[in-house]
């Protein structure tokens, strides 16, 4: 459920080091901020040579939202680099601060507070040791190795050269992975070492004995007609020289490190308030993923309430299709009959391109500005698929001609029940997250970090608020299929509490396991893999229920204000066309848009 | 394969020989003010497209809701015979009035819509000699099918979208009086359907009134209503549809039913060719003209399709080779159509697996164009009433004003006759990157005028289309032979239509003969190829337009290329095709070589910097 593409918010949480002297860059920005006579002008100069720093800086970014001429390059990251950026974090921030925000009208205002906003929280993150976490069981080298390619144009020899240049880049990736691990392990910053332990297989994974069979090696063995046979053989030859002479060198000596070194001296404790500075990295967390200003108790307590409401509803299904026993029998029973399983990965796959064709005729009628870029149902790499979640979305990107993708999980088929696919459908593809962001990116007139920048509040809220509009749209027909998009709900009811109850409660890891397991239809082994990345992500979990919440409140009061004349199209296009937006600045321009549509509605009469 | 548009525009397209019916007024002075008062060329040129866009929309009230222009839901337009001469009259002052308007100083895109206008204006007072209007019934349209049809694309969000509906159905009467009054016309001036197809509007009638009311298709919207209206609403607006449809719509339909019985069917047509009717030969070489939008014959196009068939066929042979078939061609046909492996036996599945397809292929689309449409589209099964007498497929646009998605509308009728193979090309031509896809980005078409984002011209559409049809082995499809064997039966299905419809309109083929020409082509059941020569016979000259845009969309892409060589990139080349909607041929040709050479330029350019 997770979107692989929300990388900007950790890149921009940077260590704190002695300032250093302006660098080259430091008086860019400074110029950039001050070039144009009006305050508008000096913004827009600022964002958009601060847009370009981010592009250079982060190469691998720029290749996901499509800027062009970064497709050979990766992002640096030595420690001197992490030093240079924060610094130049630091005076950006400043730079920002020169413009007079009180001369500034309307949406610029909007780009002032947020692009302010990003900067102040990275600043504010510079306490905490978060740039030492590179590595885990959810990702890190040993996947994106794997992943390399994936999203990268592969039209001409040029794009398969950028591949090979950026397969190239690998072993000095290793190198900064393996120095900011080590310097990890010194300040006490680690993940889990019951997680860490089952990093050495995934490396096996990666380092077949035959560099043909490696996912590594995998896009270069499926190159299609667009080039000749003399390039896909020169390619071919190349890549398959880099991985096996420098790439799996310098893989199994990380893989050896992280078995001699990095696990023995891996935390045991789960709670993230074990960590250096814990408790107060936790509360920043907290802030940073759902975007208001509620404590971990008050969330804990809203997800306690919620979880109450949503099993009364699920009581109800029960009780509608004349199940006998309880709720946990209920469960039981969802969870293991046949009918509810495919036995063939084929026909699961037809199934989520059967629904979301289903869903995309009905998306006008609840929306009047659509995306432009399309979205196909993939089925998920089987390297990667047995530690991954049932689906998750891959953003697309029109300028590069890369469609979105609803990532299909087809590993271990009796943990895909057919009930839970119309709402698993909402959430990543349509209306969900392919919807949503696509808009975004798709907006005009605003400066690109708001196209493809992501708050977690935001994109999983309205990816969780999606999928209540099933029901609108003619879905959860079948009661079982709606018992499934109860028990999506209350999943995220469930984070609320055993996140907070686990980093901020003093929570076990079996207590989080025992009450995840009580509230709703889920396997042992997908309890654990729920739980796992709760301990490992602190606080993102929070975020989808957070989110939908508001969209929902605001709704309702859209409804209750403008009466009769009230329009979901409307409503849907006003939250969505500003792009991903923090809680409180959401509400604020939910507000104005309300005010001038209650005087608009009210003149007509 | 047709869209619903083209019945639209041929409707507004259509003019009256003469007659002597009480004159209409018309409306000619909206014309003349809009390009009055001060302003230069190309303000007025603006003013007169709104005046005229307006006009459209409210003379074809129909259209305006297909176009999801507002305000015009409760309207029908007036089919009268009358409402045609004025149709005609204000054509004439509309050319006048746009005449007026000073060229001087207008930039290359008012030009292009002013040229663009004039020319089909001329075109409709050429057309005046061939009165259409006296066939608006057969078995492909008419209002036996329009209507259910119309009713099932209105908005239905909420109350006042279902009195719009009730409205309509209220004045649904007089259209059908309009319609008797302009067949009876028909029959005096010797222009009359073809006798044998007017059983099946006999059935389509019959359909329409079934014994219960709340059966009928035009009941449809009625059954499935937002829970945003309140139940007692929901209860009032479906007993008021009940009384209107027993107490007027099925009265009207059953009287029209039993005029074509007594009266019409007796008298109607019983030659095929279009050259039997008075006029028929200079009118079905107008109609050529005006499908394929070039000067070309029919015996030219006679020619060009036996050559392709020819090619086509070479093609075909090389896939029957490849998956090792012992036969010749006609058996392999044969065997594609009879084994069971090639067909589904449940509707169900066979929409599934259109459903599959249409998905796939949305995520390579943008591999091959950067400005893809924001209007959705779903794939949903032909309706029962009217499946027996429809095509495999057709596309129903949609609008995204009014929250309408496109449709791909598949033919679940007679599963054995739903070839597997033949899916993946279908939908590459209805859905995307064929009609939906090409009709919903000129529907969004910003700053233009309005005609330019609906403007329809067949050779235009549904030479994109089958030319999309063409694009799914680049974008990783028909990698099944047979997949690959459909696709080009479909375009062989093309080439034999130029062979055909000329056949039967110009060179006196008999109705047998081009169905024997037809079946010994390409893998077709009898039914289907029936109701194919039907569509030729009914619909002259249409058919050609496909075969005709498509090799000139083909021949400007291998252009382009040789000019640009490696600077040629083909999402740039769709984008330039389609971003100025659908355009006669030799507009689109001189588009395309000015765009050419204006990228061979910059690529010169940018390589000395």
């Amino acid at each position: 459920m997770r979107l692989p593409l929300l990388i900007l918010p950790f890149l921009l949480s940077l260590p704190a080091y002695p300032a250093a002297p302006q660098s080259k860059s430091c008086a860019s920005f400074h110029r950039a901020a001050g070039t144009g006579r009006t305050a508008a002008k000096k913004l827009n100069s600022f964002l958009d040579s601060s847009w370009k720093y981010l592009m250079n800086e982060y190469p691998e970014f720029a290749t996901a939202v499509g800027f062009p001429g970064l497709n050979d390059r990766v992002t640096d990251m030595s420690m001197a680099a992490l030093q240079r950026r924060e610094k130049e974090t630091l005076c950006r921030l400043a730079a920002l601060k020169k413009i007079a925000r009180g001369s500034l009208k309307g949406e610029d205002q909007v780009n002032y507070d947020l692009a302010l906003r990003d900067l102040q929280s990275a600043v504010e993150g510079m306490r905490f040791d978060g740039e030492y976490l590179v590595m885990d069981h959810l990702g890190g080298l040993q996947m994106s190795a794997a992943d390399l390619a994936e999203g990268m144009p592969k039209a001409n020899l040029r794009d398969y050269q950028n591949i090979i240049a950026r397969l190239e880049k690998l072993p000095q990736q290793a190198q900064w992975t393996e120095a900011l691990m080590r310097e990890g392990l010194k300040r006490h910053a680690t993940p889990l070492k019951m997680h860490m332990a089952r990093v050495p297989a995934q490396f096996d994974r990666v380092l077949t004995d035959k560099i043909e069979d490696s996912p590594i090696y995998k896009p270069f063995a499926e190159i299609g007609p667009q080039l000749s046979a003399a390039e896909k053989a020169q390619v071919q030859a190349a890549a398959r020289d880099a991985i096996e002479k420098r790439v799996y060198p310098a893989l199994k000596a990380l893989q050896g490190f992280v078995v001699k070194e990095y696990i023995p001296g891996a935390r045991e404790t789960i709670a993230w308030s074990s960590m250096p500075n814990g408790k107060e990295w936790y509360a920043y967390r907290v802030k940073e993923e759902t975007t208001t200003a509620m404590t971990p108790d008050q969330l804990h307590d809203l997800g306690l309430a919620e979880v109450k409401r949503i099993n009364q509803e699920m009581e109800g299904v029960r009780a509608q299709v004349g199940f006998k026993g309880d709720l946990q029998a209920f469960n039981k029973f969802l969870l293991t009959d046949k009918q509810f399983y495919y036995t063939d990965k084929e026909q699961l796959m037809m199934g989520y391109r059967d629904i979301a064709k289903r869903v995309d005729p009905e998306l006008p009628k609840l929306f009047k500005t659509l995306p432009r870029l399309s979205y196909g149902v993939k089925e998920m790499a089987a390297y990667k698929a047995a530690e991954a979640p049932a689906a998750y979305y891959q953003p697309g990107s029109l300028e590069a001609g890369r469609a979105g993708n609803f990532e299909a999980n087809t590993y271990d088929l009796k943990a895909r029940p057919k009930w839970a696919m119309e709402a698993l459908t909402m959430h990543e593809a349509v209306p969900g997250h392919h919807l949503q962001i696509s808009l975004s990116q798709e907006l005009k007139d605003i400066p690109e970090f708001r196209r493809h920048g992501g708050y977690t509040a935001f994109v999983e809220g309205w990816g969780l608020y999606a999928e209540s509009l099933g029901g609108e749209m003619g879905f959860y027909k079948d009661p079982y299929s709606r018992y499934g998009q109860l028990s999506f709900e209350m999943w995220r009811a469930v984070r609320l509490v055993v996140d907070t109850g686990m980093h901020a409660k003093g929570w076990t890891r079996q207590q989080a396991i025992d009450y995840f397991l009580q509230q709703m239809p889920k396997s042992q082994l997908e309890a654990e893999v729920e739980i796992d990345r709760y301990i490992n992500w602190p606080a993102q979990a929070l975020a989808y229920k957070v989110g939908e919440l508001k969209f929902k409140e605001l709704r309702a009061r859209a409804k209750s204000e403008l009466g009769q004349r009230f329009d979901v199209r409307e409503f849907h296009d006003e939250v969505l066309r500003h792009g991903g937006l923090p809680m409180d600045v959401l509400e604020k321009t939910f507000a104005a848009w309300l005010a001038k549509e209650k005087r608009v509605k009210n003149s007509k009469i | 394969m047709k869209s619903i548009l083209f019945t639209l525009f041929t409707l507004a397209l259509a003019a009256p020989l003469s007659h002597a019916a009480a004159p209409l007024k018309t409306r000619c002075a909206e014309f003349e003010k809009s390009v009055g008062g001060a302003g230069s060329g190309s303000q007025k040129l603006d003013r007169f497209f709104k005046a005229q866009w307006k006009y459209l929309m409210t003379e074809y009230p129909e259209f305006a809701t297909y176009v999801g222009y507002p305000g015009q839901n409760d309207r029908l337009h007036d089919d009268s015979l009358a409402a045609v001469e004025k149709h005609r009259q204000e054509n004439r002052c509309m050319l006048a009035a746009l005449k007026k308007i000073p060229k001087a100083g207008m930039g290359p895109k008012d030009l292009m819509n002013y040229e663009l206008q004039k020319d089909s204006m001329q075109r409709r007072i050429e057309g005046e000699k061939f009165p259409d209007e006296y066939l608006p019934v057969s078995q492909l349209n008419g209002l036996q099918s329009d209507f259910a049809d119309l009713l099932s694309a209105m908005p239905t969000a909420n109350k006042k979208d279902y009195q719009n509906i009730l409205s309509r159905m209220e004045k649904f009467p007089l259209l059908v009086t309009q319609n008797e009054e302009v067949l009876r016309a028909g029959i005096q001036h010797k222009i009359m359907a073809v006798k044998m197809f007017l059983p099946k509007v006999i059935d389509q009638l019959n359909g329409l009134t079934t014994a219960k009311v709340e059966d009928s298709p035009l009941y449809k919207p009625f059954t499935e209503m937002p829970a945003s209206i309140a139940k007692e609403d929901q209860e009032a607006l479906k007993k008021r549809a009940t009384e209107v449809l027993q107490d007027k719509v099925y009265p009207a339909l059953t009287g029209f039913r039993d005029f074509m019985n007594k009266e019409y069917i007796p008298q109607a047509r019983e030659t095929t060719a279009w050259s039997a009717l008075p006029n028929g030969k200079e009118w079905y070489a107008y109609l050529v003209r005006q499908h394929t939008t070039t000067d070309k014959t029919p015996d030219e196009l006679h020619d060009l399709g036996q050559a392709e068939v020819k090619r086509i066929l070479a093609a075909m042979e090389v896939v029957k080779t490849k998956v090792k078939f012992n036969g010749d061609l006609k058996a392999f046909n044969k065997f594609l159509l009879k084994d069971k492996q090639f067909y589904y036996s449940n509707a169900e599945d066979l929409i599934n697996g259109y459903r599959v397809i249409g998905k796939r292929i949305d995520s390579e689309l943008p591999k091959m164009f950067k400005t893809l449409p924001r209007l959705t589209y779903g794939i949903k099964p032909v309706p029962d009433f009217k499946a027996s007498a429809s095509p495999g497929a057709y596309y129903e646009s949609g609008s995204l004003e009014t929250g309408r998605p496109g449709y791909f509308v598949a033919n679940t009728y007679d599963l054995p006759s739903r070839p597997k193979w033949d899916m993946e090309t279908l939908t590459f031509h209805e859905a995307v990157p064929g009609h939906h896809f090409q009709i919903a980005i000129a529907q969004e078409l910003g700053d233009m005028p309005e005609f330019r984002k609906h403007s329809h011209y067949t050779a235009f559409s549904e030479g994109w289309a089958l030319y999309a049809e063409s694009l799914g082995e680049e974008m990783g499809f028909y990698k099944d032979p047979y997949s690959m064997y459909g696709h080009l039966s479909d375009e062989m299905l093309r080439a034999v239509r130029l062979v055909v419809d000329t056949g039967l309109h110009a060179k006196g083929w008999s109705k047998q003969q081009a169905l024997d020409f037809y079946r010994a082509s390409m893998p077709s059941s009898d039914i289907e190829s029936e109701i194919e020569i039907d569509r030729y016979i009914v619909w002259p000259g249409q058919a050609l337009a496909y075969k005709v845009g498509q090799l000139k969309i083909k021949e400007l892409r291998e252009y382009a290329q040789a000019q640009l060589g490696d600077d040629f990139d083909i999402r740039e080349f769709h984008d330039e095709v389609l971003r100025h909607g659908a355009l006669p041929m030799d507009v689109l040709d001189k588009l395309v070589k000015n765009w050419t050479a204006a990228q061979k330029k910059s690529a010169a350019k940018s390589r000395k910097v």
